[in-house]
């Protein structure tokens, strides 16, 4: 019964072997060295400026909590492409209908400056 | 084929983890994770049903898989809004730990 | 090519209603704030405020006007005829039309309040209408894909309007609770409605009754776990903790709309889930609900005692009166389900009244919510004592009050259905609950004022809400059966109750 599972004990062992191999062959072959370098959060590349804990302006929240709902409305299109054909007319109209809230909604958020940056 | 009872197994396994979560951790963020998991069970077991009941009577049926469109925009519109109610509380009082939501007695 | 669907349009039409009157007040809003001047009318904030609730008010009336044309003219009409879903009867449209008048209501004693608070956005008026087409539709629904669509439209506007009040941390923290506690519920409702799908084999009530068997116990932990969704709602024990928390924290008008639509809408849905698609009660089943029921009962009455906030006393009293509700559910008799009706109906005019008269106390941005803050009242402001005193008895349930000829009728069928210690045990809690409600009207006409900080003045649409929930308490108490109104004749309230539930027993 079990057996149908067979791939996915293969990924799982495969993902280990792999995963430990990468740290097994870093710590066989990499050297060791410690300098006050390693202690940098990006240790090449740009010196750091600012804490990286500084918080985030909210508005990338409220862009964030306005592309989900609208993005995840779009779920309803899809069925409704697959068969758009075969639904015609009705269906076209149904579809323009459920475009009409989201409409307004967008509207909403524009003129309420929602999307202002 | 997968037998239907290990995916309605995995579902309830899903599922008792987002409950345990949500009465375990502090951060609301996580609280707010694990009760999309619990959604996301849901609707795991929706779409596991349907391949049980997919011919109803002869003819084909996809009750379960609309349910799971369904609980899936009402859930990011349920996230929107817990989003926006843990933005204003932060505004507030700059916290997302549950244990310091206690003006009001539990 | 799939043929289109015979829909019969018609069949929407209370919830349309309310729809477009949503989106017309979103538009509106964002209208009339760019606006300076509207018909020669400076636009300032409390005109738009008075404009938008009007606009919200007017369709509530629509929807009234609808759903009671719908309602007598009986008969069951469905949307989708081959994949029914929504369906308009008897029962919907009368529940729709109390819905519809205590949202009506709850706009109208909303305008004021907001503007003292300094919360006054055309919002709150959309988040109303939205919240109650998801109520309308959620107890027209013979679907469980429509109980959950109209569930979520009902709970999460509430979620927002309960954090409306989004400077202050109370509201903040009431929204939150309620939000966490509401979502954490609707996942447990829908895993439940997932077993019952994988069970039967479809999602509509009829395929659930078809499939429905008592020895499986998948089938019963998804009942189960339905009835526990549902039991967050209606705050029953121990499901209830969040109630008095949320009460508290959010604005004292959301309070008085939630608690009394939320659950007049959550019963009513849990009624004809249990009528249509599980049939008479389990008997496993009913022992659940006895027990639930007077522990929600003992519960409700023991917590009310101790608090000092009338919003807080009143959240556990409206856990109490859950409880009462619930021996109709227990009973499953079209007796026990017209007295829930009955019940319901006589509670949103007492409920909302009772949160009214804290609505018209409120102050320059504060609610006046100290229980001993109503030492004195008969004496500063006699008019809102002597209502805030008769919705007080109301809910006590002493004779001659809408809540006393509640209780009856529920309490009677318990005894018609033999369940006699339901009944003794109800009776005995609601004499203690005459000691934490008489406090009130104790405390206004026995002692002198001390907390003058509360509004000195009422407004018209405060009082116009005030005086129709006393009228309405007053006329369902004295006469139940034929309430006497000089424009329609008399109104049978019972025999509307009977008539909305009758439809589940054949009638």
């Amino acid at each position: 019964m079990l057996a149908e599972y067979t791939g996915v004990l293969v990924i799982l062992v495969l993902g280990v072997v792999v995963a430990c191999a990468m740290l097994g062959i870093h710590l066989l072959l990499g050297p060791r060295r410690k300098f006050a370098g390693k202690h940098e959060p990006f240790e090449c590349g740009e010196s750091q400026i600012v804490s990286p804990r500084r918080r985030y302006a909210v508005k990338f929240y409220m862009v964030a909590i306005l592309f989900v709902v609208f993005d995840v409305e779009a779920i309803f299109f899809y069925p409704w492409g697959a068969v758009f054909q075969d639904l015609g007319w009705f269906g076209f109209m149904a579809m323009f209908i459920f475009t009409i809230p989201l409409a307004i909604g967008l509207i909403y958020e524009w003129m309420k400056g929602g999307l202002e940056w | 084929m997968l037998p239907m009872d290990h995916v309605i197994a995995l579902s309830a396994i899903l599922f008792t983890i987002g409950v345990l979560g949500v009465a375990t951790r502090r951060n609301l963020i996580v609280i707010l994770m694990s009760i999309e998991l619990m959604l996301n069970a849901v609707n795991l077991a929706f779409v596991g049903f349907n391949r049980i009941w997919s011919q109803v009577d002869g003819v084909a049926a996809i009750d379960g898989q609309i349910f799971v469109l369904m609980v899936i925009a009402v859930a990011a519109a349920e996230v929107a809004v817990g989003l926006g109610i843990l933005l204003a509380m932060f505004r507030n009082r700059d916290s997302v730990n549950v244990e310091e939501v206690n003006l009001l007695k539990w | 090519m799939i043929p289109a669907p015979d829909l019969n349009l018609s069949v929407l039409l209370p919830i349309i209603l309310v729809a477009i009157g949503s989106m017309t007040i979103l538009m509106g809003e964002v209208l009339l704030s760019r606006a300076d001047t509207v018909l020669g009318r400076e636009v300032t904030e409390s005109f738009i405020g008075t404009v938008l609730a009007g606009t919200a008010i007017f369709f509530f009336a629509l929807t009234l006007w609808a759903s009671g044309v719908a309602f007598a003219g009986g008969g069951v009409q469905v949307f989708n005829p081959d994949n029914p879903m929504y369906q308009l009867d008897p029962f919907s449209s009368f529940v729709t039309a109390v819905l519809a008048l205590s949202a009506l209501l709850s706009c109208a004693l909303s305008i004021t309040y907001l503007s003292e608070l300094r919360i006054n956005h055309g919002e709150y008026y959309a988040l109303i209408m939205l919240s109650a087409s998801g109520m309308m539709l959620m107890v027209a629904a013979v679907d469980l894909i429509a109980v959950f669509l109209g569930l979520e439209l009902m709970s999460i506007p509430i979620y927002v309007l309960a954090g409306f009040d989004r400077r202050k941390l109370r509201s903040n923290e009431s929204a939150l609770k309620y939000f966490l506690i509401g979502s954490f519920a609707s996942a447990i409702l829908l895993y439940g409605m997932a077993l019952l799908y994988g069970v039967s084999g479809g999602t509509s009530f009829e395929a659930l009754r078809a499939g429905f068997d008592a020895d499986n116990p998948m089938a019963l932990v998804g009942l189960g776990l339905v009835v526990v969704g549902f039991a967050f709602k209606i705050s029953m024990v121990p499901f209830h903790q969040w109630t008095p928390d949320v009460y508290e924290g959010a604005p004292s008008a959301v309070t008085a709309y939630m608690s009394v639509t939320v659950k007049v809408a959550a019963f009513a849905t849990l009624i004809r889930l249990l009528a249509m698609a599980f049939g008479p009660l389990e008997a496993s089943l009913e022992t659940i609900f006895w027990v639930l029921s007077a522990l929600t009962i003992v519960v409700g009455n023991i917590m009310a005692i101790i608090q000092e906030n009338v919003k807080r006393m009143l959240a556990y009293s409206s856990i109490a009166h859950a409880g009462y509700l619930m021996i109709g559910l227990v009973t499953g008799t079209i007796e026990g389900y017209s007295a829930m009706i009955f019940y319901l109906i006589a509670y949103t005019f007492m409920n909302l009244g009772a949160f009214g008269v804290v609505v018209a106390l409120a102050n320059r941005g504060n609610d006046c919510e100290r229980i001993a803050s109503f030492a004195g009242l008969a004496r500063t402001r006699p008019g809102l004592a002597a209502v805030m005193a008769l919705f007080m008895l109301s809910l006590a349930g002493i004779p001659g009050t809408a809540g006393f000829m509640g209780k009856f009728k529920i309490f009677m069928a318990a005894v018609n259905s033999g369940d006699i210690w339901l009944l003794i045990i109800g009776v005995l809690m609601s004499v203690v609950s005459v000691y934490y409600y008489l406090r009130i009207p104790v405390l206004m006409y026995m002692r002198e004022p001390e907390d003058e900080s509360h509004r000195t003045e009422i407004a018209s649409g405060e009082g116009a809400v005030l005086v129709v929930c006393a009228l309405a308490v007053l006329a369902l108490g004295l006469f139940p059966n034929r309430v006497p109104t000089l424009l329609f004749g008399d109104l049978d309230v019972l025999d509307w109750a009977n008539r909305s539930v009758g439809m589940f027993f054949g009638g």
